[in-house]
């Protein structure tokens, strides 16, 4: 037990952990369960899977699905490319993200309610879908990979996140700092950071997520297809199937419809997708399991 | 100072606002491609001296994301490019097209040719006078389009007599059913094979069959019919009054006035006909919540013995299932098609054949060049374009790797041309791989049609020839003779808004108040639920809906007649 | 008076350079949020508009407030609006509090290595498109599904229960869904807040006869309540967000009229027919609202919580 020495026990803490033992494992089987079809189907036949009733293992074994996606040299640089996006706009947005964080809680600002407010508006208020890719064209961020990191480098939702995280870190510690000379960015290169560990590591997941995921601005700006990532590829061979939903002649309907088997390949497709992420969670996630950090004072 | 700072950014962006606001003017090229060059190939196509480039944005196709598919249209472009010296750079678009093309409008950026997009995007580029008339060139350069339009042309013009577009896919076969009723042969002929001439036999011949086969192999319990409603594959309460007479959901009279089937006797005992199926029990009950995935699967178990729809759904769910995981699957063990009427019906209308098509190309005021483009358009309308575009290159060229040859046709030096002999072969015997096409199809589809050539015989779809000499396509296009009819005229293609959003309403009306009627559990129950569906159906403004449909068929009527 | 004046400005100059890095630091910011947000903000007059894609804004005719009357006082706006604010309340509710008290349960956990399987695992779901989520709640719910199978043999029950057909089932099985797709990915942040939990504070507490509850009460919660109240003054602006694609799959056509919601029925009648117009207004519409409340909530939590968001 890693229970720190100070908490007692008590029977009705005791019956408490029971409880929520229990509670926790009914949830983990409901999470996992959903999980484990997905992954079971995806080895699956695909007209097999048609009729339904696999539930923990496949019941016709194949490799076909994951073929069929994994075919083909362009799933290599759609790789490629996810990464480089994830990366780059990971590392630029939780950067800046926790600046305009630090910048917005320093007591001693007197534009900080200013910055705030004026960020706030922008979440709330957009021109919509036309006027931004107007304004990609006229900034010749088209076809590009920048137009992935550089429009969402400062986000409003981020900033009030490492805004109230920074606040809990005594104003003292930078005072002292300021008080020996260092420059602000210093500060917050060499304190901020450090301190906010774990608010920039959950941050961290969610732009990662964010940035691996998305499909839509692909679909948007890398017109020449030069830029395309992962989720774009997945994304179009899933869409085969439901942009054929609009034909309306019936000929053309039935010709498309025989090859194409959707469920197999959007399970393949979704342990494709979330596999990389499974694998690197656990490594951001030891920011914030360990548990209580001491306090920032002591140092 | 915080209000001068604000004040003073309002300024910067109002700046930079009216900045972007404003289009690029675009210059006109007016040098042309030299296309007249008196050399022909054996396509009969005139190969231009000079390379002549075509940009198109295709807003219909799909990206491709099968490697066949994507060798397919690097070989077409290829042999473009030798045989006629045509290069073409087609940009695609993914899921919804329109979007894209949109876009592209309101930044300027769009090609020579747009093809695939609605009908409304295309009067949009009309409006705004970025498209170029086609009239002038249909007695000249264009004459294969206006021929094969044939007696539907005067349709596609507007009301100044103009032509803008062509359909990327227009025509029909004409033999070919598109819905039908389903039932499976091998149990049908369990039960004696008996005639199905009205909706009542059809009632009963499901029931006979439940009563022999009440549960699956797997003891599963099974259902005569069964829904879904995902977009797209409605089970669809308009193509089911096609047996009580109507046409597309409506009864047109004399004069061309339209009533809407919910008002209608034959749309009320349609909804009855289903309301017994209920009160037997033998409806799904999740009908209603089906998407088609998941009635799909439950007619894949042989849960569902009958099925009322696309002609292709039971092969698509049903022996083409069975034969893929059992090879030794009965060759009985499919389903075949029924027709039947109601007795007071004229006829069992449910396959309304419009020739006009559902996408659209248009040349753009970008084209350098609008004559060799009309020009390149023309020659998909002759028979080697279209049979270039639809069934690929010719002559064996080994381009897949699937072992066969990619060979279905054949063309000579002169521009002779047949089907490959294996390959009609391999389609009657329906061992036609539709994998294979891929390799070594891919153009663009800026003009085609369906409908079936001049000799009778040879259509664009592969598989859609010579069924005579396959036994369950006969017995389909025997059973379901007379259920097919003309509805070019019924294709409302003008909507203004009112109607637009008319249409979206009653959608909304019918999909959420007929299941209701349907299962009802008594008879007032029945009626209070028709009520409810013909109070929503007029709040959603369903007269205004009838009054467009019928004016519009009575002008498309006098066109064709003129 | 001339000395004061003085006096003054030498004060704020010397402010001024106390900050001067940070306003230096602001000067990027503040140009990369007038480029990439506030130019395209002219777009927004696209709902005042008859707005037709090709053409400049300013080429279009202009009808006003035309676009909002048109949905307001369409006979089924307060359909629409019933169901967006009781499904968003429940969200805000129900739905809020559950990654809480699931980041919270998952702290107490005494083994770690089980504390880490489960928050390993609990994302899991939000990866989960909701085309396979909906697939598996037909499974469950459907009228021959498992949940009824099971009541059905345990005599419980004589005719299926129409959980997905029925409307007033919908807006649990939406909440429950939703809960059951995002707890685990929220309440990573709540676990990242925990950990930030000051230890010295714990120990003290426990000096002073603190039980586990306590510790909860007055150690934990107060620490991580800056995010939470921003989390909910937040969420409080999405108030007329009410979900969309899950309608699309979960809600069918016997139960649209619970499922219906404002951003469901803007896409039918708006981007599906091609009215961007629609679409802007409504978007509109959602916006004043949400910053409004967004600033009202955010006033209300300041005064009485002690924590806002600004």
């Amino acid at each position: 037990m890693s229970r720190p020495f100070y908490i007692k026990q008590t029977r009705a803490g005791k019956f408490f952990d029971i409880l929520n033992a229990v509670f926790m494992f009914c949830f983990l089987i409901v999470v996992i369960y959903p999980f484990i079809n997905v992954l079971a189907i995806s080895f699956n036949n695909g007209q097999d899977a048609v009729k339904g009733g696999i539930y923990l293992w496949p019941r016709k074994f194949t490799l076909d699905n994951y073929e069929y996606i994994l075919k083909g040299t362009t799933l290599i640089r759609g790789t490629i490319v996810s990464v480089l996006r994830t990366v780059i706009g990971t590392v630029t947005g939780v950067l800046c993200s926790a600046l305009l964080g630090y910048i917005v809680s320093c007591k001693h600002f007197a534009g900080r309610k200013f910055m705030r407010i004026i960020f706030i508006i922008t979440m709330y208020f957009g021109g919509g879908l036309i006027p931004t890719y107007l304004l990609m064209t006229k900034l010749g961020l088209v076809n590009t990979l920048t137009v992935y990191w550089l429009p969402s480098l400062f986000s409003a939702y981020y900033m009030l996140l490492t805004a109230s995280y920074i606040q809990n870190i005594p104003d003292a510690l930078f005072e002292a700092a300021r008080v020996d000379g260092a420059s602000e960015l210093r500060i917050f290169a060499q304190l901020v950071i450090p301190l906010s560990v774990p608010m920039l590591a959950c941050i961290a997941i969610y732009i990662g997520v964010g940035q691996w995921n998305s499909w839509f601005d692909v679909n948007l700006y890398s017109k020449n297809g030069r830029w395309d990532n992962l989720q774009i590829i997945l994304y179009r061979m899933l869409n085969q199937a439901s942009a054929m939903a609009d034909m309306t002649d019936s000929t053309m309907l039935s010709e498309k419809m025989r090859t194409i088997q959707p469920l197999t390949i959007r399970s393949a497709i979704t342990v494709v997708a979330v596999t990389p992420i499974v694998i690197i969670y656990p490594f951001f996630q030891k920011y914030f399991v360990s548990g209580m950090t001491l306090g920032a004072v002591k140092q | 100072m915080k209000k001068k700072l604000i004040s003073g950014m309002l300024c910067v962006t109002m700046v930079l606002a009216s900045m972007v606001g404003c289009g690029k003017t675009v210059k006109v090229n007016t040098e042309k491609t030299n296309t007249s060059s008196g050399v022909f190939n054996e396509f009969g196509w005139e190969v231009p001296e000079d390379t002549l480039v075509i940009n198109i944005l295709d807003a219909g196709g799909y990206d491709a994301p099968t490697e066949a598919e994507k060798k397919g249209r690097e070989n077409v472009l290829k042999y473009f490019k030798d045989k006629f010296n045509v290069e073409l750079k087609i940009q695609y678009t993914s899921g919804d097209g329109t979007e894209a093309v949109n876009l592209a409008l309101a930044s300027n950026q769009y090609p020579d040719i747009v093809t695939g997009i609605t009908y409304d995007v295309m009067k949009k580029f009309v409006s705004m006078g970025k498209a170029v008339e086609m009239t002038p060139y249909m007695d000249t350069i264009g004459k294969d389009i206006k021929d094969t339009m044939g007696e539907v042309y005067p349709l596609f013009l507007d009301s100044e007599a103009k032509l803008w577009y062509t359909p990327t896919l227009m025509g029909s076969i004409t033999e070919l059913p598109d819905k039908a009723a389903q039932i499976r042969y091998d149990e049908w002929l369990a039960i004696g094979s008996p005639e199905i001439k009205t909706p009542d036999d059809y009632y009963n011949a499901l029931n006979e069959i439940l009563k022999k086969n009440p549960t699956t192999p797997n003891g599963e319990k099974r259902y005569a019919l069964s829904f879904y409603t995902d977009s797209g594959h409605w089970s669809d309460p308009a193509a089911f009054c096609g047996f009580w007479g109507l046409k597309n959901g409506y009864d047109i009279n004399e004069a061309g006035d339209f009533t809407y089937w919910a008002f209608t006797e034959e749309g009320k005992e349609m909804t009855k006909y289903f309301n017994r199926f209920y009160l037997d029990g033998t409806l799904d009950p999740d009908s209603f919540v089906n998407k088609y995935e998941q009635w799909k699967t439950k007619f894949s178990n042989e849960r569902i013995a009958g099925v009322i729809g696309e002609w292709w759904i039971s092969y698509d769910s049903g022996h083409e299932v069975w034969q893929a995981l059992d090879p030794d699957t009965p060759e009985n063990k499919r389903y075949i098609h029924v027709s039947f009427k109601d007795e007071d019906a004229e006829g069992a209308y449910l396959s309304g054949k419009n020739s006009l098509g559902s996408r659209y190309t248009i040349i753009t005021d970008k084209a350098k060049n609008p004559e060799a483009l009309m020009k390149f358009i023309n020659f998909q309308a002759t028979e080697r374009g279209l049979a270039l575009t639809a069934w690929g290159i010719p002559n064996g060229t080994p381009i897949g790797n699937t072992g066969r040859e990619g060979k279905f046709w054949n063309i000579d030096a002169e521009g002779k041309w047949e089907v490959d002999p294996a390959a009609k072969q391999a389609l009657i015997t329906e061992t036609w791989s539709y994998d294979d096409e891929y390799y070594w199809t891919g153009a663009p589809w800026l003009f085609t049609t369906q409908s079936r050539w001049k000799d009778g015989v040879h259509c664009m779809w592969p598989n859609q020839m010579w069924y005579e000499e396959n036994k369950w396509k006969s017995l389909m296009i025997e059973n379901m003779e007379g259920t097919i009819y003309d509805s070019s005229a019924m294709r409302l293609m003008e909507k203004t808004d009112e109607v637009k959003i008319a249409e979206q309403a009653v959608k909304d009306a019918w999909t959420m108040n007929w299941g209701a009627a349907v299962q009802a559990n008594t008879e007032e129950e029945f009626e209070a639920a028709w009520t409810a569906l013909q109070n929503a159906l007029t709040t959603a403004g369903i007269d205004k809906l009838e009054k467009a449909m019928s004016e519009n068929y009575k002008i498309n009527m006098e066109k064709m007649n003129k | 008076m001339v000395l004061e004046i003085k006096k003054k400005i030498k004060y704020t100059v010397r402010r001024f350079n106390k900050q001067r890095q940070l306003w230096l630091l602001c000067i990027p910011i503040i140009i990369w949020v007038v480029i990439f947000a506030y130019v395209p903000m002219y777009g927004l007059l696209i709902a005042f508009v008859d707005y037709i894609p090709g053409m400049s804004i300013f080429d279009c005719k202009f009808v006003g407030l035309k676009h909002f009357k048109d949905f307001v006082f369409n006979p089924s706006f307060l359909l629409l609006l019933r169901n967006t604010l009781a499904m968003s309340l429940l969200s805000l509710t129900v739905g809020f509090v559950a990654p809480i008290i699931f980041a919270l349960s998952i702290n107490e956990l005494p083994h770690k290595r089980y504390k880490k399987v489960i928050q390993t695992t609990s994302y899991l779901p939000h990866f989960i498109s909701w085309v396979v989520a909906g697939s598996m709640i037909y499974m469950m719910l459907s009228n021959e599904g498992i949940v009824n199978d099971i009541l059905m043999r345990l005599n419980l029950i004589v005719k299926p229960v129409p959980f997905l057909t029925n409307g007033k089932y919908y807006w649990v099985i939406y909440t429950l869904a939703n809960i059951w797709k995002g707890i685990g990915w929220s309440a990573i942040i709540y676990l990242s807040a925990i950990s930030g939990v000051d230890m010295e504070l714990c120990e003290a507490g426990a000096m002073d006869g603190m039980g586990r509850w306590g510790m909860v009460r007055h150690v934990i919660i107060p620490t991580i309540l800056p995010t939470i109240v921003i989390l909910w003054i937040l969420g409080i602006g999405g108030i007329l967000n009410a979900g969309f694609e899950q309608h699309l799959i979960l809600g069918n056509a016997s139960t649209q009229n619970y499922w219906d919601v404002i951003d469901t029925y803007s896409y039918r009648y708006g981007i599906q027919l091609g009215y961007y117009s629609i679409g802007t207004a409504v978007g509109l519409m959602k916006s004043l609202i949400g910053f409004t409340l967004v600033f009202i909530t955010n006033r209300f939590c300041r005064k009485h919580l002690g924590t806002s968001a600004f």
